[in-house]
């Protein structure tokens, strides 16, 4: 059961059998009311990926297994799965590298399956929704904005970490309290709340913490841990959450002053030594209207 | 009140039942180590049975019962520990698959559980304190 | 469309898959909570009795001496629950679990780095737990 990603894969088999033991599923009850596992034996050679194995059943053993990807590199986030007892990205996960005879193939818990592998993510997408995804100002209007904004490179990396979320969902596979508790937005929307909150941009703490700051929101997470584990781009969405709880003990329980945001640029800068080269600001795309 | 500051508290008073649950474990169950820092008379043990130590009605529990520290603790662990469990308690149940109303009810009960458990905690507390029984 | 409620459930707060003894921490911060809230209710009944002199607390003592290896129980499940919750205090206020960082791969998470943490704990409720074995099964001989 357990795999060792360090164990040393014997390549002096070129290709070995591996059992593929799938979950199957649909709506007009062809596997039956809780569906079926089915078992496929897939010959994998060295650096076969769960996506190629799942390819290849289905171009040569059974043309109706379903599952949802897209890039095969790690970056849409379409691919996820529990795979040998863990979400993980089919596309990221070679077969060999779990080291075992058997893999289990599941849809990701905690999301409706719609057939097969495939699941309705819209949980996490409407969530997501919720908390804002964006940069608010409330102070300045986005029409009174005329520049850039400044931002240092130690405040950019305060919330870079979190801005590389797929949307893959996995944490939200991994999370106990999304597992039980419907109205819990989860590590993912969750985690992005934070992203935003820390963004010297942003000015929408007040507004998204109506959304978190209730008997079903962010004091639901108890540091599990389990959608950090699960989370295949380093989002390290406990960490965001633990350091959201800080940020509201800190600005809505002890009263600190939130943070000015970031300031914009003058634009004009009389005093500023402009590099050579560098092309001017294009032309607004929209009408200003004054 | 906020979520926000009941979970607050609900840490915060964690944080100080480490202190109060500690001094109340260490009594009830390091009692031999205690007795052998001179904490506990050797009487204690003396009548034999399994109200020894510790348990001992006239050498541990009534001398406890006197002392002016250990009824501030207990009265701050009736009323700390209360609170911790129950907020934990009812973190659980909101966590459970079943309709957001009924949380609501359940909520008002463990409020009520809480409340009512309180009272009679405190109340024994003091009621030891200020009017120990003479034993006998 | 119909789709097929794939929910883990109260299933996924005992078990979710294959990972981390910090994980499953979660899962006996839960029942020694549990249990502990619990006992506090009946144990505020029980004690009470002191107020009622010697021999009615003999008398409760003696009702729930059955159940005496449970406190024993109790007291394991409070050695956990107290030094696991100390950890989640700072964690959970976001202390102590470093800055963000540049994600590189292989990616470090908080949990890599709350990880001596978790092991310092487990040391510690190891010592109590010896010694308060040795005290209840009275392996400590006084005198
Ligand atoms: C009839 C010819 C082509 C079609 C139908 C086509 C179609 C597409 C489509 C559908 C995408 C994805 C778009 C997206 O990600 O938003 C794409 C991306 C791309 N195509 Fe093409 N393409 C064609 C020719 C080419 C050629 C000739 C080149 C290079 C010289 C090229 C280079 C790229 C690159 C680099 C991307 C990735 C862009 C990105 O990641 O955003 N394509 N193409
Ligand atoms: C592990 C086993 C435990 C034992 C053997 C134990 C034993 C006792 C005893 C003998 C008393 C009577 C007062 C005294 O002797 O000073 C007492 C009182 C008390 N205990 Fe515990 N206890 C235990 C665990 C707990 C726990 C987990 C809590 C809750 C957080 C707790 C909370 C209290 C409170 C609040 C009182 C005062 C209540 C009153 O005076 O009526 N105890 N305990
Ligand atoms: C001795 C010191 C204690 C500490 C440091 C402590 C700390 C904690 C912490 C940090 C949590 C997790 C909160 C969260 O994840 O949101 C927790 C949960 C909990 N605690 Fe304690 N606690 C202590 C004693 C107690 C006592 C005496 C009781 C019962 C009377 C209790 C009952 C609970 C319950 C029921 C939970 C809920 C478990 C959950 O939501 O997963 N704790 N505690
Ligand atoms: S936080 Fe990580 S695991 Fe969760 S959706 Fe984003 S990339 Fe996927
Ligand atoms: S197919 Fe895009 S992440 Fe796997």
């Amino acid at each position: 059961m357990c795999s060792d990603p360090n164990k040393v894969i014997d390549v002096t088999k070129a290709v070995q059998d591996v059992i593929l033991r799938i979950y199957r599923w649909d709506s007009s009850g062809t596997w039956g009311e809780d569906g079926r596992l089915v078992d496929y034996k897939v010959p994998v050679p060295s650096g076969m990926t769960i996506l190629d194995a799942l390819i290849w059943i289905k171009a040569n053993l059974d043309h109706t297994l379903s599952w949802r990807a897209a890039c095969r590199m790690g970056v849409c986030g379409s691919c996820g799965m529990f795979i040998h007892g863990k979400p993980l990205l089919a596309c990221q996960t070679q077969v060999l590298k779990l080291h075992a005879d058997v893999i289990e193939i599941r849809p990701l818990p905690n999301y409706p399956i719609v057939k097969d592998l495939v699941t309705d993510q819209s949980r996490m997408i409407d969530a997501h929704t919720r908390i804002k995804p964006y940069i608010i100002r409330t102070e300045t209007p986005p029409e009174a904005i005329a520049g850039e904004f400044h931002q240092t490179e130690e405040e950019l990396v305060r919330y870079l970490q979190f801005s590389y979320c797929l949307k893959c969902g996995l944490c939200m596979s991994a999370c106990p309290t999304v597992a039980s508790l419907q109205e819990f937005p989860g590590p993912q929307p969750l985690g992005q709340a934070l992203r935003y909150v820390y963004d010297t941009r942003d000015e929408g703490f007040a507004e998204r913490l109506q959304e978190i700051d209730n008997k079903f929101g962010i004091f639901r997470c108890h540091f599990a841990g389990a959608c950090s584990e699960a989370c295949p781009k380093g989002i390290d969405p406990a960490f965001a959450i633990q350091l959201l709880k800080k940020e509201i003990v800190k600005r809505a329980i002890m009263g600190c002053r939130t943070p000015e945001s970031a300031g914009l640029m003058p634009a004009q800068q009389d005093n500023a030594v402009k590099a050579p080269n560098v092309p001017a600001t294009p032309a607004f795309t929209v009408d200003q209207k004054k | 009140m906020k979520e926000s500051r009941l979970w607050f508290w609900h840490l915060i008073s964690g944080l100080a039942l480490i202190l109060l649950l500690g001094v109340h474990t260490v009594i009830q169950h390091f009692d031999s180590i205690l007795t052998w820092l001179g904490f506990i008379p050797q009487a204690a043990w003396q009548s034999g049975g399994h109200l020894v130590g510790s348990l001992n009605f006239q050498h541990a529990v009534l001398p406890r019962m006197q002392s002016v520290s250990m009824t501030a603790v207990y009265l701050l662990l009736v009323v700390f520990g209360l609170f911790h469990g129950l907020y934990g308690l009812r973190s659980m149940i909101y966590e459970l698959k079943f309709s957001a109303k009924a949380k609501q009810v359940v909520g008002v009960i463990i409020l009520s559980i809480g409340i009512a458990a309180a009272v009679y905690g405190v109340y024994t507390v003091l009621a030891g304190h200020l009017n120990p029984p003479l034993g006998g | 469309m119909a789709a097929k409620d794939n929910d883990l459930g109260i299933r996924g707060w005992v078990y979710a898959g294959r990972y981390s003894l910090q994980r499953y921490a979660y899962t006996l911060q839960r029942i020694t909570g549990l249990g502990i809230i619990l006992y506090l209710l009946i144990h505020l009944y029980v004690t009470a009795q002191k107020n009622a002199g010697e021999a009615a607390w003999a008398g409760a003592m003696d009702a729930v001496q059955p159940l005496h290896i449970g406190e024993y129980f109790l007291f394991l499940a409070i050695i956990i629950h107290a030094c696991n919750g100390f950890r989640l205090v700072w964690a959970e206020f976001g202390l102590g679990l470093g800055r963000p960082i540049k994600n590189v791969y292989p990616y470090q998470t908080c949990l890599d780095r709350n990880r001596i943490f978790f092991y310092a704990i487990l040391a510690v409720v190891f010592v109590l737990a010896v010694v308060g074995t040795a005290d209840f099964f009275n392996l400590i001989r006084v005198l």
